[in-house]
């Protein structure tokens, strides 16, 4: 029986040879244990890098737009290329959401479903492993067997190395997708309870506040939370903008409060929480527990789940009878 | 190479003087393009400003940002200096300062960068090629050149000035003068003439072919928007100046100005601290990142 | 060679005698992560530890300064570093990134005075490394897991104590401050523990002629290639101990004007962005053939070292896992053609 990854290589070979697509955009082995990479595929005899593991972590949506977007060095641009994606749920969900707000054709993507189960944290198992580096790990079974550069061993459940992200992901499949890939994950209803955002709505707004401008106090301003994520493609971000001047020079906490909260409500109901902004963060602030509250948001005030639905409207985007009024306030 | 005035050891280089504004003139018709004298606040600054043709300095609107800008006086102006700014539509400083009225106080930094070559100028002829608004440092060195402490060390000089429209000359009162004196070769052009315009049709690389100037012991300088620079460029070889007689000024999106904050680099070299100055031999040397 | 020695269980008495004469910085673990930070009595370092997620960069370049203050009429004094610092257990690689950043902070012609007074009042105690992480990689760029370059002492670890030794007229004085706590001991055998600790650098680049191939392939193809991949999110110029190129921005509030000097990053879509519209680096493979070309090619062109000391943060923390080891290689071995028209 043919694996995932001999299936997504065949796929992307035939698709390219064919001329079905001039790039297909997966994964590729990474220089260190642990790692994928993404990977870029326009001739068919170079399928054989793609690679499917419990690595392939990225969320592959963010590089979309770039696609599609016209090239500031040419006058005359060519016309837009037949893109392939190895998608996961939320690369899936991701490359919906682009679509129905414009950024990407829907008739120059192929999506290719992949089965998965839940990504690893290689930073997580290094933590757990302690100062000595992993240098090699195998699955099988469920079980991960990592070593360590003293040579020894240590095993760990699968589900206790799953990226936060996934421990908590609801929606496994691409739901939208022209090709698939072995078993598809589950597509709906969560897989763990969600502890840690569940332990945030519970605090009171001065705790909830102590969370939030605590984890935020580590945060250097690189954007990588940003850069990472499929949503984030505006040409201009707000952040950047100097008429008005929204998030300051950068030096107060109070600039910081601004770029992030900015950026999070900017995401409320876009986010599919693929965690990429958390991989990103090189100072590992646990955005996700806020990015989250704007996803449910959307869900309970407006019945939406963002990048299910190519006919579905984006949640702001709409006005509904039925929408909640609950800020309008009476006059005192 | 100038010397570099500014003391060494631990000054703030980040930190203007003080100047105000003291006369705006709007130089062209589209106004867009507005010359500021500045005027110190302290005799002392005034004292330690030396600067050479040629060089920058950063100006700032306090409280908006800083922009780096070709000092348009010349070294023998004393007790002031010359900027002549152009608005950009989407320029936040610039915009600022074309919004700035006389008596308010702009930050200087400077004298930045490295300058024309006066020393090796000297007892050579100099031809000055100009185009568009990007004349401003060579008036500077005109000014330098035709002072009367001056001229005697150079040979001939040249010029070839062109803009858009009559319009959209600059210093047009200062041209006029300079057309009148019989040490400087003036062509003044035009791309497309109106009405009143009786002088030169003419883009400016076609007008200098037909000046054809001497390139026999001469320097020439060039500064002009990069279509100019293109065919330009060109005829100076053709007539026969080597590229190393060739000499130019180039920009690039600045910061600190002093070759710190990494940012206007074109290849190894900083623009503002290796340049904005240099010769056409270094420009093509240079990576294409312009 | 060491000519001392400190028991490892009189360290605690050590930072403690240190943070009541000068204000004292070294690593610990904190919320998951190991990072440098202010040691007090509620705070204990650790030496446990490989390297910091981020460099202690931000103790000489803070990611966000003012350089100048302007109330209207006068500017206010300087805010410069005043304050006797001690930076204790920084890794040689950090330590020589101090050394490269001083050839552009504090020239003969130019000095950046918040830097460079910030270097003056701080001594820099170096922990020499015994166990490289797979990442590492100072060994290609000129450095090593015991070099002493930026450092003012350079100590390393046995079993049971420290050995060490003051590499600068600081460290010297340094050593002298704390004598009592120290035995003469010079029978640390520092080049067989350096050859050691190199060997286990497994993957070791070879960057001896990036420059020549850099300088070739200004103009190439691959570029496109190796970039797609990048994000530009700089996180990698962040976390970078020699990386410096900073903004500069205004800041006003009511009766103040301040100028702050704060991180940027080539990288970064707007970084050379014109005001006439003309961006000189359009697209990301040219923002990422700056970064590459800066710290291999220009640095080396105008100081004649690598503007990298191979400490690996870039690898290990870049979300897409582009490889600086990888792709300086790839573009070495690119053919050497123009691109297309």
């Amino acid at each position: 029986m043919t694996s995932a990854q001999d299936q997504i290589r065949e796929t992307a070979a035939q698709l390219l040879s064919e001329g079905k697509a001039d790039l297909v955009i997966g994964f590729s082995q990474g220089t260190r244990t642990m790692r994928t990479t993404p990977c870029f595929v326009t001739e068919a005899d170079d399928a054989g890098q793609l690679v499917w593991n419990s690595y392939c972590s990225n969320n592959l949506a963010v590089y979309l737009p770039k696609c599609f977007a016209p090239d500031p060095r040419l006058r005359e641009q060519e016309p837009p290329p037949k893109v392939a994606i190895i998608a996961k749920g939320c690369d899936g969900r991701s490359a919906v959401g682009l679509i129905t707000e414009q950024q990407v054709p829907r008739e120059n993507l192929i999506i290719i479903a992949a089965p998965c189960e839940g990504m690893l944290d290689a930073d997580l198992a290094q933590q757990l492993v302690g100062q000595n580096q992993i240098v090699s790990a195998a699955e099988s079974n469920g079980t991960i067997t990592v070593k360590d550069d003293t040579g020894k061993e240590t095993k760990f459940d699968r589900k206790d190395l799953l990226a936060e992200a996934c421990r908590f992901c609801k929606h496994r499949a691409a739901p939208v997708h022209d090709i698939a890939i072995g078993e598809l994950g589950q597509t709906d209803g969560p897989l763990a309870p969600d502890e840690r955002f569940e332990e945030f709505v519970n605090k009171s707004t001065a705790e909830r506040w102590e969370q939030f401008s605590g984890e935020l106090s580590k945060c250097i301003l690189c954007n990588a939370c940003r850069s990472a994520c499929p949503n984030c493609y505006c040409k201009v971000c707000f952040a950047d903008q100097t008429r008005p001047d929204w998030t300051g020079s950068g030096r107060k906490f109070s600039d910081v409060i601004s770029f992030h909260l900015g950026r999070m409500f900017h995401q409320a109901g876009r986010c599919v929480d693929c965690g990429a902004c958390v991989r990103a963060c090189p100072v590992g602030i646990d955005l996700r527990t806020f990015t989250y509250r704007l996803v449910a948001d959307a869900q309970e005030l407006f019945g939406h789940v963002a990048g299910l639905d190519l006919e579905q409207s984006p949640a702001l985007r709409t006005f509904g009878a039925d929408d909640s009024d609950n800020f309008i306030t009476e006059p005192e | 190479m100038p010397q570099r005035k500014n003391e060494i050891a631990m000054r703030n280089p980040y930190r203007p003087i003080l100047t105000e504004i003291e006369k705006i003139t709007i130089e062209n018709e589209a106004r867009d393009l507005k010359t500021f004298r500045l005027a110190f606040c302290h005799a002392e600054s005034a004292d330690n400003f030396r600067y050479e043709c040629g060089q920058f300095a950063e100006l700032t609107i306090f409280g908006v940002g800083e922009c780096p800008i070709g000092i348009a006086s010349s070294p023998t102006d004393r007790g002031y200096l010359e900027f002549t700014v152009k608005r950009y539509p989407d320029g936040l400083v610039t915009n600022a300062l074309h919004n700035c009225c006389v008596g308010t106080r702009i930050g200087v930094r400077g004298p930045l960068g490295n300058c024309f070559p006066t020393d090796r100028m000297e007892g050579s002829n100099v031809v000055i090629v100009g185009g568009g608004f990007a004349f401003t440092t060579l008036r500077s060195t005109i000014r330098y050149i035709l002072h009367e402490k001056n001229r005697g060390r150079f040979e001939k000089v040249t010029l070839v000035y062109g803009a858009r429209s009559p319009g959209e000359l600059l210093y047009k009162q200062e041209l006029e003068r300079w057309q009148g004196r019989d040490d400087i070769e003036t062509h003044i052009t035009v791309d497309k003439g109106d009405e009143t315009w009786t002088g030169k049709e003419g883009f400016v690389p076609a007008v200098l072919k037909e000046v054809a100037p001497n390139p026999d012991n001469a320097i020439a300088l060039v500064c002009g928007p990069p279509i100019m620079l293109k065919f330009t460029l060109p005829v100076l070889t053709e007539l026969g100046f080597g590229s190393g007689e060739i000499i130019t000024s180039l920009e690039n999106r600045m910061k600190c100005g002093i070759g710190l904050c990494g940012r206007c680099n074109i290849g190894s070299k900083y623009v503002c601290k290796d340049g904005p100055v240099f010769t056409y031999e270094q420009v093509q040397a240079l990576p294409a990142e312009m | 060679m060491a000519d001392s020695k400190i028991a490892k269980d009189k360290i605690p008495e050590l930072l403690k005698a240190v943070s009541a004469d000068y204000e004292l910085y070294a690593p610990t673990a904190e919320d998951g992560t190991i990072a440098f930070r202010r040691i007090d009595s509620a705070r204990q370092a650790t030496l446990d530890y490989r390297n910091t997620a981020v460099s202690a960069k931000e103790l000489f370049l803070p990611r966000a300064e003012v350089v100048y203050e302007f109330d209207g009429e006068k500017f206010l004094d300087d805010a410069l570093l005043d304050q006797k610092r001690v930076v204790f257990g920084m890794r040689p690689c950090d330590c020589r990134a101090l050394a490269l950043l001083d050839l552009n902070f504090d020239t003969e012609q130019i000095k950046d005075p918040f830097y460079v007074t910030r270097r003056q009042n701080t001594v820099v105690v170096a922990l020499a490394c015994n166990e490289p992480v797979s990442s590492c990689f100072c060994t290609a760029v000129g450095s090593g897991p015991y070099s002493d370059q930026g450092a003012d002492v350079l100590m390393a670890e046995a079993a049971d104590y420290l050995s060490a030794r003051a590499i600068t007229d600081k460290g010297k004085d340094f050593m002298k401050q704390y004598g009592k706590l120290f035995s003469a001991d010079g029978s640390a055998d520092w080049k067989k523990l350096a050859k050691e600790a190199e060997d286990k650098i497994k993957r070791k680049p070879e960057f001896g002629n990036v420059k020549a191939s850099l300088d070739e392939r200004f103009e190439n193809d691959i570029w496109e290639d190796i970039s797609q991949k990048c994000l530009g999110c700089g996180a990698c110029s962040y976390i970078c101990p020699t990386c410096y190129c900073f903004d500069l921005v205004s800041e006003k509030t009511a009766g103040r004007i301040r100028k702050v000097k704060t991180w940027d990053c080539c990288m970064f879509g707007l970084f050379t962005l014109h005001a006439s519209g003309h961006n000189p680096r359009p697209v990301n493979s040219a923002r990422l053939r700056q970064k590459l070309m800066h710290k291999f090619n220009y640095y080396r062109e105008r100081y004649g070292v690598d503007g990298c000391v191979g400490c690996g943060r870039c690898v290990r923390k870049c979300p897409v896992n582009l490889d600086i080891r990888e792709v300086i290689e790839q573009v070495a071995a690119a053919p050497n053609a123009t691109t297309e028209e």
